[in-house]
């Protein structure tokens, strides 16, 4: 799944395409082998997102709740996935018989938001700090700080940034990926309900940019590309 | 969620499953001697309409065995549901929708082929008060009726997130559908689905 996307985004150019077709002799597909059972995480954290009183408080349905009445939310986060996203790619291949010191600068302007889809509330404890688009960053940032990730609301590349000088040895092709480095996290939301327990689960998932990212090969062989 | 349930058990004239499963009974209790303070237990509920391998409602319940109240926030009480071939083509996979009920989530994890089996995890957000008998989960399973074959199931499940004090592992762990299945006026049925 990763592979092919980063695929997509570094076979922009048509000359990687036409090396692999010259090389039929052994073509083979490409398969992605992973348990289809993923491994759980179960340090992920459970973020209250927003509690309104500093304690909890008895109803007439419920005289033991877990939650203020109506009140509360919380989100559950079960599955974090960390990706790359591609926005360009140079390219330069060593022809000559000696190693180039090669030193390649990024040359697009891109901007990738944050996202959040199947939001119930608009409320965290964070909001009144970092206020933007009403609540959605406020979410996301907040429990993408608790998982370990600086997010960040708008991640822009502009032409200009300079990457190596790195050695190419000669008949190898030294590339730069310039993209943003990107999490994306998958799990439910709960509003507290009038007895104070937990409603039924809501999901939710959120696509935050966390960092650009420049990520560098070497490499001789078409099919390593 | 209910609703759509709701409407599926309609149209596959089982609206009884839903109705009375509330009242299902836990797992065949063993005679312990002295009850701890936290221990949960499983039972399943099924429609007394339901045949073997046709689709279905299973309900699942955490019955609270212990004197008091079973609840915990982080690291959240959670149990694994394994729905394994007990007749038919191995390693073919069978329509399931899980739902969830009181506050609990019910993620699928997949299909393991090599061991034939289906996995679901249950996550408990609410408190189970002490005596009470808490659906957490049902299964709603496809007609089994595949090109190789007539699949039937049956279900193990197994408490993953636990209390500390919690050491009675007997009665919670790979509960099996075959021992521990009533219908919902308490008969008993085979736990084969």
């Amino acid at each position: 799944m990763k592979l092919t996307g980063k695929m997509a985004g570094i076979l922009g150019g048509s000359a990687l395409l036409v090396g692999l077709a010259a090389s039929p002799a052994n073509a083979t597909t490409i398969e992605n082998h992973y348990p289809e059972t993923p491994a759980l995480n179960p340090t992920l954290p459970i973020v209250n997102t927003y509690h309104g009183s500093d304690h909890i408080k008895p109803n007439v349905l419920n005289p033991h709740p877990v939650c203020n009445a109506l009140e509360d939310r919380r989100t559950v986060v079960y599955k974090v996935n960390d990706n790359f996203s591609p926005v360009g790619t140079i390219s330069t291949t060593n022809h000559t018989t000696k190693d180039i010191p090669l030193t390649q600068e990024t040359s697009k302007s891109q901007t990738i938001n944050i996202s959040v889809n199947g939001e119930q509330g608009n409320s965290t404890t964070i909001n009144a700090g970092a206020s933007k688009d009403g609540g959605t960053f406020g979410i996301a940032e907040e429990i993408s700080k608790k998982i370990g990730f600086e997010a960040s609301y708008q991640l822009s590349w502009n032409a200009g940034q300079t990457i190596g000088p790195y050695d190419v040895p000669p008949g190898y092709t030294g590339e730069a990926t310039y993209g943003f480095r990107t999490v994306t996290m998958s799990g439910t939301q709960q509003i507290c309900g009038a007895d104070g327990r937990w409603t039924n689960p809501t999901a939710w998932n959120a696509f935050v940019p966390v960092k650009n990212e420049v990520e560098v090969k070497l490499y001789n062989n078409p099919a390593d590309s | 969620m209910m609703k759509k349930l709701m409407s599926r058990a309609a149209a596959a004239t089982l609206a009884l499953a839903l109705g009375i499963v509330t009242c299902g009974a836990g797992a065949a209790q063993a005679a312990e001697p002295a009850p701890s303070a936290h221990d949960l237990t499983v039972g399943y509920t099924v429609s007394g309409a339901k045949a073997k391998g046709y689709a279905g409602l299973v309900a699942i319940h955490a019955k609270n065995v212990g004197s008091e109240r079973y609840y915990s926030e982080f690291p959240a009480i959670s149990f694994r549901i394994d729905v394994k071939t007990d007749n038919g083509p191995q390693g073919v996979d069978r329509v399931i929708t899980p739902g969830w009920f009181n506050g609990a989530y019910t993620q699928d994890l997949g299909f393991d082929e090599k061991t034939s089996t289906r996995s679901f995890m249950v996550t408990l957000s609410n408190p189970v008060e002490a005596g009470q008998d808490q659906l957490i989960a049902n299964l709603n399973f496809g007609d089994g009726l595949t090109k190789e074959g007539r699949l039937t199931n049956y279900i193990t499940v197994t408490q993953v997130g636990r209390l500390d004090d919690d050491k009675s592992t007997g009665n919670d762990q790979n509960v099996d559908s075959r021992q521990n299945t009533t219908t919902d006026f308490q008969n008993p049925s085979p736990g084969i689905f």
